[in-house]
């Protein structure tokens, strides 16, 4: 049985659902907004509006490997509501309730990535302000063709497949009780469901698990400042629910990824649904005590606890070829405070000069437990950092900046974790020392070139790969003409070792981007180069028999090349065009383009007529699998205003 | 309460008390304030324009309410009236003006928004508001991010990339370009945005032990992976998420820093039991760990992780 079996049946719901949804919620929209009547009656109040609606129509041609398409692009063919914005400036007896409402939406329908902003307010009074966005997430990476699926080759790919969808929704009111005060409320809701699989070791083989996904949180904020003339002190506090349902289940019964061994798992639950608990509150200060110089304070105290019960059931046929059975429950705790102290300060003076400074402190402890089946699980954390940072800036000419510091970190660890027995300690204390250096330079007007350099030394790092030395440097420039014409360039060298092993890290970033930009014609052109080289050697020890060698040499050279023109012949009409062109020649090699062409034309009354055609191809370079190409064509109507 | 926190309270009680009352920053003492002067030349640019608290006091009350107005932002113009004009005189926060004095002059108001900006990389390397903040746009939009450059490209809808992205890639092209790999987050579509994890006033914190603000701006989306577990891989909980993933893009699934799991587990991890070694094909560099491990991020029942 197919774990995702039906995957596709609740994306075809979801379809029909939300093109019902786009064409209901534009017709409402269009009648409400009067297709310009709201324009009509703001322009008469005094007031003002300005929109933009544009309903579109998209056709998708996909061949090869779908689903690498919907990993990579993930664009549906269909209606939707392609975009929508709308400003309106009331005047009148509406402008006594709020002097600005805005609503602005994007591919609301069934898209992949959906967004709505509404913002409503007046100045000194309120201001409200509501987003959503939804996104779809898909992976199902088959990373061998089926010839070479081999799980005793460690060829037997990646049993964690993803498709949900996540939606956040935010809604934050401020109002200004008097003009020094600020009462502020806020709520966050977070949702996250779909299906997933996932790998389970058991009895010497692997099995490929359903993991429905269902999770959400919800959180609420409220907030009070007050700003006297030269201080501004605030205080916020939080409270956060989170959920999950977290399920794993074998959908029925299963000889696992070695046919040859005697393991056969006949069913396994394991239903673990967890929720937490968690509070903060914060405190912050800020200060201007004299002309240049700011202070700030601000400290803050969470709370977390999370309760999960556990409940685990599977039978079956062994390794050995004798039966099994676990039927086991649990329940367990953890709770989790952490602390958080800023200082900060900053003092410029003499009009060239500049001193920050800055101290940061923070505590987290986490203690819990879990018994499962009578056997106790234990784990307890503490993690103390406590850092200072200093600077001196100067500013010798009005085109010159300068500017040195230095930093000083510790984080103390003390951590471990035990499934029955003594509860084993390991400490750890690591120690950054680093210094950085900037200057920044304007020669002309319009022309900027930057260095900036940091190199830090960690004593003690916390694992092997992480780094012990880590120094990087950049440059960039920027230059604009009076003529349109303008370029850029940027150079990031960063080297990372960790000095008592092999690891190494070596990462150039550069990029260069021409363009030609006036009233009607924009033409812009780049390439950027990605190079990155991790390599080390590792002897690896087992428990019994000689060490083993591995020699890794990991490398991304990458190369990305884009270029846009867009031209606006006459008021009415644009057309545009992107190309887009990436390629790995590292370790993994693949290679992807995209190519768009898009034009819109208006006409005198304000309707729109939208089209737009894209093909994208991608392609593994290393083997002739898991390619697809795709050509999308969109046409879109609307109205402006 | 500790020690060390009963003293940052107290210094802080102090110090509010101490600078309660006076005169706000950097005031100087203004000539009463006449817009009609700057709008006979600049009418067009700063006029009174829907919702925008900015310009003139003329619209905005609490703008107004401050004594806000065309030089509470652009200081003494006197010199700038006698000359008729021109730079050099007044601070247009253009190319030629300090973008330090710039700053000073925001943060006069936005202080307590931003009151970190003088630590930020951007700062120390010249950069000001007036770099990515437009003030004096025809409509009030928080964004007010874009300049020419960026408005036609922008004005396609069917580029995701939201405005302060954009702003951004103006300079940083080479981070553009990794959002631009096979594995990504998803800029491009809008999904996230470069303010979603980092925070342009403030100073950069990816040099700090714990990576950049830790897994906070991760854990927004990605709330499943971030606990608390009994059984924590503890480099993620020290380390944070860069650990183990590049955020921005990867060639790799999964954003891993390596295309191979084992590659990636081994490089801390060189301590075996026996069996792993004894059929190295499976388990070596090329092996995909968390098919056993698959409870990587940390687990409630299980030490190795193994669900």
């Amino acid at each position: 049985m197919d774990i995702m079996e039906g995957r596709n049946a609740s994306p075809c719901r979801r379809f029909l659902a939300r093109r019902a949804l786009s064409a209901l919620l534009a017709w409402t929209l269009g009648s409400v907004l009067g297709v310009g009547g709201a324009h009509d009656v703001a322009a008469q109040e005094g007031g003002s509006s300005a929109g933009r609606m544009v309903i579109g129509f998209r056709k998708v041609n996909v061949g090869g490997e779908s689903n690498k398409y919907r990993e990579d692009v993930n664009l549906e063919g269909g209606p939707r509501l392609e975009d929508l914005d709308f400003s309106l400036f009331p005047g009148g007896p509406l402008a006594a309730v709020a002097d600005r409402i805005r609503l602005h939406v994007d591919d609301l329908g069934g898209e992949p990535f959906e967004s709505v902003r509404f913002e409503a307010g007046r100045r000194g009074h309120y201001a409200f302000r509501y987003d959503r966005h939804a996104s779809d997430y898909f992976y199902d990476d088959q990373l061998f063709p089926e010839s070479e699926v081999s799980a005793l080759n460690a060829r037997a790919g990646d049993f964690q497949t993803f498709d949900f969808r996540r939606v956040r929704d935010r809604a934050t009111l401020d109002l200004e009780v008097t003009d020094r005060a600020t009462v502020s409320f806020g709520f966050d809701r977070y949702r996250k469901t779909g299906r997933s699989t996932i790998a389970l070791s058991l009895e010497r083989d692997e099995f490929e698990l359903g993991r429905p996904v269902d999770e959400s949180s919800h959180r609420t904020h409220a907030g009070f400042q007050y700003r006297w003339d030269r201080v501004t002190l605030g205080f916020q506090g939080q409270y956060e629910k989170y959920e999950n349902a977290h399920e794993r289940v074998l959908p029925g019964r299963s000889v696992g990824a070695f046919p040859n061994n005697q393991t056969v798992l006949d069913n396994y639950l394991l239903e673990q649904p967890y929720h937490s608990r968690a509070w903060s509150q914060s405190a912050r200060v800020v200060a201007t005590p004299l002309s240049g110089l700011t202070v700030r304070l601000s400290g803050g105290l969470q709370g977390t606890e999370l309760h999960s019960t556990v409940r685990e059931a599977a039978s079956g046929i062994g390794f050995s070829g004798t039966p099994f059975a676990i039927d086991r429950t649990g329940e367990g705790a953890i709770e989790q405070t952490s602390h958080q102290l800023d200082i900060d300060f900053t003092y410029l003076f003499g009009g060239k000069w500049g001193v920050v400074g800055g101290t940061h402190l923070r505590n987290l402890d986490q203690d819990g437990e879990l018994v499962l089946g009578g056997e106790p699980r234990e784990g307890r954390w503490e993690i103390r950092t406590r850092g200072f940072e200093g600077g001196i800036q100067w500013a010798p000419l009005r085109s010159l900046d300068l500017s040195a510091g230095m930093r000083s970190e510790r984080r103390e660890v003390e951590g471990g974790a035990a499934e029955g027995g003594p509860l084993p300690i390991e400490s750890s204390d690591a120690r950054n020392t680093g210094v950085f250096a900037s200057a920044a330079w304007r020669p002309l007007g319009r022309m900027n070139l930057v260095l900036d350099f940091d190199d830090a030394s960690i004593d003690d790092p916390y694992t092997l790969a992480s780094a012990s030395d880590r120094r990087r440097i950049a440059a960039r420039s920027r230059y604009t003409l009076e003529n349109g014409l303008h370029f850029s360039g940027s150079y990031q060298f960063t080297r990372i070792r960790n000095l008592s092993t092999t690891w190494e890290d070596d990462r150039i970033l550069a990029s260069f981007r021409l363009g030609y930009s006036r009233e009607r014609l924009d033409l812009q052109t780049g390439y950027s180069h990605i190079a990155t080289d991790r390599r080390y050697e590792a002897e690896v020890a087992g428990t019994s028999g000689p060490p083993a060698l591995f020699e890794v040499d990991y490398r991304i050279d990458a190369g990305f090349l884009e270029g846009t023109a867009r031209f606006r012949p006459f008021d009415s009409i644009w057309v545009g065009g992107e190309l887009r062109f990436y390629e790995n020649r590292g370790s993994f090699a693949v290679s992807r383009r995209d190519l768009r062409l898009t034009g819109e034309a208006r006409s005198e009354e304000g309707y729109l007529l939208r089209v737009g055609v894209r093909r994208t191809v991608y392609e593994r370079r290393d083997v002739d699998f898991d390619d697809y190409d795709a050509t999308l064509f969109d046409v879109g109507v609307g109205y402006a205003w | 309460m500790s020690t060390q926190y009963r003293a940052a309270l107290i210094g802080g009680l102090l110090l509010l008390t101490l600078t309660a009352a006076g005169r706000p920053l950097g005031a100087q003492d203004p000539p009463e304030p006449d817009p009609a002067v700057c709008l006979f030349c600049h009418g067009e640019q700063a006029g009174p324009t829907p919702g925008n608290p900015h310009p003139t006091g003329l619209e905005g009350a609490s703008f107004a309410a401050t004594g806000g107005s065309c030089i509470s932002c652009h200081r003494d113009g006197a010199a700038h009236v006698e000359a008729g004009g021109g730079f050099g005189n007044i601070l247009a926060f253009g190319d030629g003006d300090s973008p330090r004095a710039g700053a000073e002059a925001c943060l006069a108001c936005h202080v307590a928004d931003h009151p970190r900006f003088f630590t930020s990389e951007h700062a120390r390397v010249g950069i000001s508001c007036a770099n990515c903040h437009r003030v004096h746009q025809e409509t009030y939009d928080p964004a007010a991010l874009l300049d020419l450059v960026d408005i036609l490209a922008n004005a396609d809808p069917a580029r995701g990339t939201d405005a302060a992205s954009l702003s951004c890639l103006r300079c940083h092209g080479d981070v553009g370009a990794e959002f631009e790999m096979n594995e990504r987050h998803r800029l491009d579509a809008g999904s996230v945005s470069c303010v979603s994890c980092h925070d342009a006033h403030d100073s950069f914190a990816a040099t700090r032990l714990g990576g950049p603000g830790g897994a906070a701006s991760c854990l927004q989306c990605h709330t499943n992976v971030g606990g608390p577990f009994i059984f924590e891989h503890a480099a993620s909980r020290v380390e944070g998420c860069t650990a183990c993933h590049d955020p921005h893009g990867s060639p790799n699934r999964h954003m891993l820093s390596f295309h191979e799991q084992g590659q990636l587990c081994y490089s801390c991890h060189i301590q075996m039991p026996g069996f792993h070694l004894g059929t190295a094909i499976r388990f070596g560099p090329d092996a995909n760990c968390t098919n056993c491990h698959s409870a990587i991020h940390g687990s409630n029942l299980d030490r190795y992780f193994l669900r």
